[in-house]
């Protein structure tokens, strides 16, 4: 489990890059082809993730912080990019336990 | 367990219907003013256009089918019985808008296109609230067929011009994303995408307890890629729809407390009403004239008690309105009702 949000960050790119795409790859390829994530990726519009990826994704962050999301909480102003998940959900440092 | 339904929909009354007919032609002539072409599909639709449209994926407790039985000379405790139901090549149809896409399918489209229907709809609901969910309901239907950009903008435009009809109704509401009955765990991607990407939202009554009055429904090219309809440049068209459930407009409208004792009413609240509904009859209206004298008919009896109704929130009859010779009378006929409502609360 990451320690801080750096870490949480890294491990989210890590899964997004890496993890992900051996569990699932999206029906369309993202645009451009070969697209890695950065912090400030656009997750949706690339076509990065798709509706099965999000359910891994939401599976990824749960495990990574510890807590449980909520679905109201599942909206674009949280998931739109790295940065605004890791924002959203390691908001406090060190206190995410 | 629940226990089945023994009935699919409100029965409607004559008034109710006039309601109903009322509803629809404003939707109507919206839709015409939008410029969308109006169509007709049957309640029936073929299996086949639900897979290809996914919805069995997605909405596999929602599907109702309709089939022949195998043996038709069965006895009755077991003719339809479910070992003696053929294989249903059809459904009852979800949705008005599937129709849509499988009347244009594989067509290239030389222009943006616009259909409008009105059509029934059935969805296995496992409780019936009458009104509010049913079996068996009718939906409009606007659909836009085209380009990306252009389904975008007129879905936000054709949003703004239905919200300001619901108003003009009295259907106050506000937008919010929706979230539909997705099939879970199998569709929960579906569901949380289009909370995420806001792909469907609804306009809701507000309230302790909201009801979905309409719905803006984004596709991107969803059903043009399933169903292979193309724009003029030939790529897959996107679509959108909106969508108006008709029982649930009926049903907000008699349930709306629009009006109360603390809000007087005269005779020239009615007019000022009056005018606003039968813009081309109530210009000459006074209070003390004969209503059939000024051109309005007993339809126009009809969609007045609908208005008056709706406006002041009083149940009127049809005797009530027969009796009502001027503006005036009808008036009365309001005040008494409601002074009525209040001494019996």
């Amino acid at each position: 489990m990451p320690d801080n949000q750096a870490q949480f960050q890294d491990a989210l790119l890590a899964f997004i890059n890496h993890q992900l795409p051996q569990i699932h790859k999206p029906k369309k390829s993202p645009t451009p082809p070969g697209l890695e994530a950065n912090p400030d990726t656009l997750l949706f519009e690339t076509g990065l993730i798709d509706s099965l990826g999000i359910v891994h994704l939401i599976c990824f962050v749960e495990e990574a912080t510890g807590r449980p999301i909520p679905t109201r909480m599942v909206v674009m102003k949280h998931f739109k990019t790295p940065a605004a998940i890791t924002q959203t959900f390691w908001n406090h440092e060190g206190e995410n336990q | 367990m629940t226990a089945p339904l023994n009935t699919s929909a409100r029965t409607r009354d004559a008034v109710a219907i006039r309601k109903f007919e009322f509803l629809d032609q404003a939707l109507f002539n919206l839709a015409l003013e939008l410029g969308a072409q109006p169509l007709q599909f049957p309640s029936l639709v073929c299996r086949s256009v639900l897979e290809k449209a996914e919805y069995p994926k997605a909405f596999p407790h929602l599907i109702l089918a309709a089939t022949p039985v195998k043996d038709p000379s069965a006895p009755t405790p077991q003719l339809l019985n479910a070992s003696n139901l053929g294989e249903p090549h059809w459904c009852l149809s979800p949705a008005v808008c599937y129709h849509a896409y499988a009347h244009l399918a594989g067509q290239k489209l030389d222009s943006p296109t616009i259909l409008t229907a009105r059509g029934r709809c059935f969805r296995h609901e496992d409780y019936f609230d009458p009104g509010r969910r049913q079996l068996e309901f009718e939906m409009r239907e606007i659909i836009l067929i085209g380009p990306a950009d252009w389904v975008s903008q007129n879905a936000t435009a054709f949003k703004d011009k239905l919200t300001e009809l619901m108003i003009h109704l009295n259907l106050p509401g506000d937008w919010q994303g929706a979230q539909d009955p997705f099939f879970m765990p199998v569709a929960k991607g579906q569901a949380l995408m289009q909370q995420i990407k806001e792909t469907k939202l609804e306009y809701c009554t507000p309230g302790p307890n909201p009801l979905a009055l309409a719905s803006v429904n984004r596709h991107a090219d969803f059903f043009g890629r399933r169903f292979d309809i193309r724009d003029d440049q030939g790529q897959f068209a996107h679509t959108a729809c909106l969508a108006a459930g008709l029982d649930r407009w009926c049903h907000t409208l008699a349930q709306e407390r629009q009006f109360t004792s603390s809000q007087p009413l005269t005779p020239d609240d009615i007019l000022s009403q009056l005018a606003a509904v039968l813009p081309g009859i109530a210009h000459s209206l006074q209070c003390d004239q004969p209503l059939r004298d000024a051109g309005i008919d007993s339809i126009d009896l009809v969609d007045l008690l609908f208005m008056v109704e709706s406006q002041f929130n009083v149940r009127l009859t049809e005797t009530d309105m027969a009796r009502a010779r001027t503006i005036g009378d009808l008036a009365q006929t309001v005040l008494t009702r409601l002074q009525h409502e209040q001494v019996t609360k």
